[in-house]
């Protein structure tokens, strides 16, 4: 009777072990930038299980979430090394939003079953240049302003003189490499003038909401809380609450609608009322009639028309440059109407990748150069 | 036989309490919601309606209609819930009404013209379901534009701004 008792503790026990042990029965590795190993197992996915998603039937978490755990900013090439020895590229931005890594060890990509000893990243080119985060922009206006960065801020303040306003020009979708483009084919003249803009960085994924989350707490998604599309407010300080709580005047002049709660300030939104396509027009107008009654402290002015285009008709096409040309020359105007002893900032939140689905002909929201990179201009006028 | 007469007695008892706190709960079927919807801007009377306001209000039925995401798949659904156009006859909004801007709890804020405001309703509820039970994230109240892309569907809808 006890030797039976005993057999069948040790069977729970030996039971119980087994299936604690589940998760790490497999275990991966990404080479992290600096060549050390990053190891993941069940665990790591586990950690990244709010990002996870149905694939054939099975949990998988989104590659880019693991590449980015590992430490990378921006991915060009991926070779899968299999157990095996066997060796698969792949050019990163033709597969990234079809890379997963399944729940059972394995990758998955573009249809295709690995199982990996591990994985190396070829570095986006552009990576070796960064000179700015978007992180940085919310600290940077703080500190001409004379105020304390937000609370939980990471980013740096950029080198720039003390001002008496802070112009924020928000150019939706113009990332760096298509900024590059349209300012070798002359399409942005008053952009141009201003200088070379410094090689900038945005948060993962780059979309609208969780940039503007970044720039204003000047803190990563990890930080703020807005860590993937959807999430339309955060927790943290932003450098609105922290100009408010000092008195200062703060306007936003936004296109038809708010992608990101932008508390603390005094919102102006710009609808389509003229009904010509573009809020872009709209925004100009309401920000120059907000100049006219005086220079707020702090002005954010958000024009949305570069991404739309994108969007609809891809990066490089001909409505496309039109709008980039139309921005230009908004901006153009709305720095002629500044105050002097402003410092302009002007930048954009993500870049845009062509793509080819129903319905639109650009997108954006991966670890690629296209989507990753931002132009930050740091003017004084 | 005493113990029968006691046990029938309880049993008439617990059926009339059964029968009273269905009872309440019948009618509307609505539930008790703590929300406000102001209608501001260009109107005669600003208006602050309530949840049990909007319940009582006649509700209109959009059947089947196509909900086009921007963020994962679209979704064909039915909805019920208060004329748009209703809510602003009563707060008398002006007759130059450019467009509206619709402020939601969380802070997001869209304007929306004229023409995209066709069939518009305040709704309740979603394929049959109270949204404040159903789905509590994206209700209690939601504004459904049906000839419009779903960022004009705002949901914690907390004030509509006319505009002219």
């Amino acid at each position: 009777m006890n030797r039976q008792r005993w057999l069948t503790v040790l069977l729970a026990l030996i039971l119980f072990v087994s299936l604690a042990s589940c998760h790490s029965a497999w275990q991966g590795t990404v080479v992290r930038p600096d060549g050390t190993p990053f190891l993941v197992d069940g665990r790591v996915l586990e950690s990244l299980n709010d990002f996870a998603e149905e694939i054939d039937g099975e949990w998988a978490v989104p590659l880019e979430r693991v590449l980015l755990e590992a430490g990378h900013g921006s991915v060009e090439r991926l070779t899968v090394v299999e157990t095996g020895g066997a060796r698969h590229d792949f050019v990163w931005a033709a597969v990234a939003d079809r890379a997963w890594w399944l729940d059972d060890g394995r990758i998955w990509i573009d249809g295709q079953g690995f199982t990996a000893s591990h994985l190396e990243v070829g570095p986006a080119a552009l990576l070796s240049q960064v000179q700015a985060h978007i992180t940085d922009i919310g600290p940077t206006a703080a500190v001409a302003l004379g105020l304390p960065a937000p609370t939980q801020a990471t980013g740096q303040a950029l080198a720039t003189p003390a001002a008496s306003h802070v112009l924020l020009l928000f150019l939706d979708g113009l990332g760096y490499v298509r900024y590059t483009e349209a300012q070798r084919d002359g399409l942005v003249p008053h952009l141009a003038a201003l200088g070379e803009p410094l090689v900038g960085l945005t948060t993962y994924p780059p979309c609208t909401s969780v940039a503007t989350a970044s720039l204003l707490t000047g803190a990563p998604p990890a930080v703020h809380g807005a860590d993937r599309r959807g999430i339309r407010q955060t927790e943290a300080e932003t450098l609105f609450d922290v100009a408010a709580a000092a008195g200062l005047r703060i306007v936003a002049v936004e296109g038809e609608a708010l992608a990101f709660n932008l508390r603390s300030a005094e919102m102006q939104l710009s609808g389509d009322r003229d009904g010509n396509g573009s809020t872009d027009d709209n925004v100009l107008a309401n920000a120059l009639a907000v100049l006219e009654g005086g220079m707020p402290d702090l002005f954010f002015v958000h024009f949305h028309g570069i991404d739309d285009a994108g969007h609809t008709y891809g990066p490089g096409a001909p409505e496309e440059r039109a709008t980039i040309r139309d921005v230009d020359v908004a901006v153009g105007q709305l720095i002629e109407a500044l105050p002097s002893n402003t410092l302009i900032l002007i930048f954009a939140d993500h870049g845009m990748h062509r793509v080819d689905e129903e319905g639109r002909l650009g997108n954006h929201g991966h670890l690629i150069e296209r989507d990753m990179f931002i132009p930050i201009f740091v003017v004084v006028k | 036989m005493r113990n029968t007469k006691i046990v029938s007695l309880v049993m008439i008892v617990l059926l009339a309490i059964l029968l009273v706190t269905g009872l309440a709960g019948c009618g509307s079927g609505a539930p008790k919601v703590d929300w406000e919807l102001k209608i501001s801007g260009a109107v005669n009377k600003p208006l602050t309606l309530n949840y049990s306001d909007l319940v009582k209000m006649p509700q209109t039925d959009l059947k089947d209609i196509l909900m086009e995401r921007s963020l994962g798949e679209d979704t064909v659904g039915s909805w019920s819930g208060v004329s748009l156009e209703d809510i602003l006859k009563q707060a008398e909004a002006s007759s130059n009404l450019a467009s509206v801007t619709a402020l939601a709890a969380d802070g997001y804020a869209i304007e929306i013209s004229k023409d995209e405001l066709q069939d518009a309703i305040v709704a309740l509820k979603e394929n049959g379901e109270w949204i404040a039970t159903a789905d509590e994230e994206h209700g209690p109240i939601r504004l459904v534009c049906p000839y419009t892309p779903a960022n004009r569907w705002v949901f914690q809808l907390q004030e509509i701004q006319v505009n002219e």
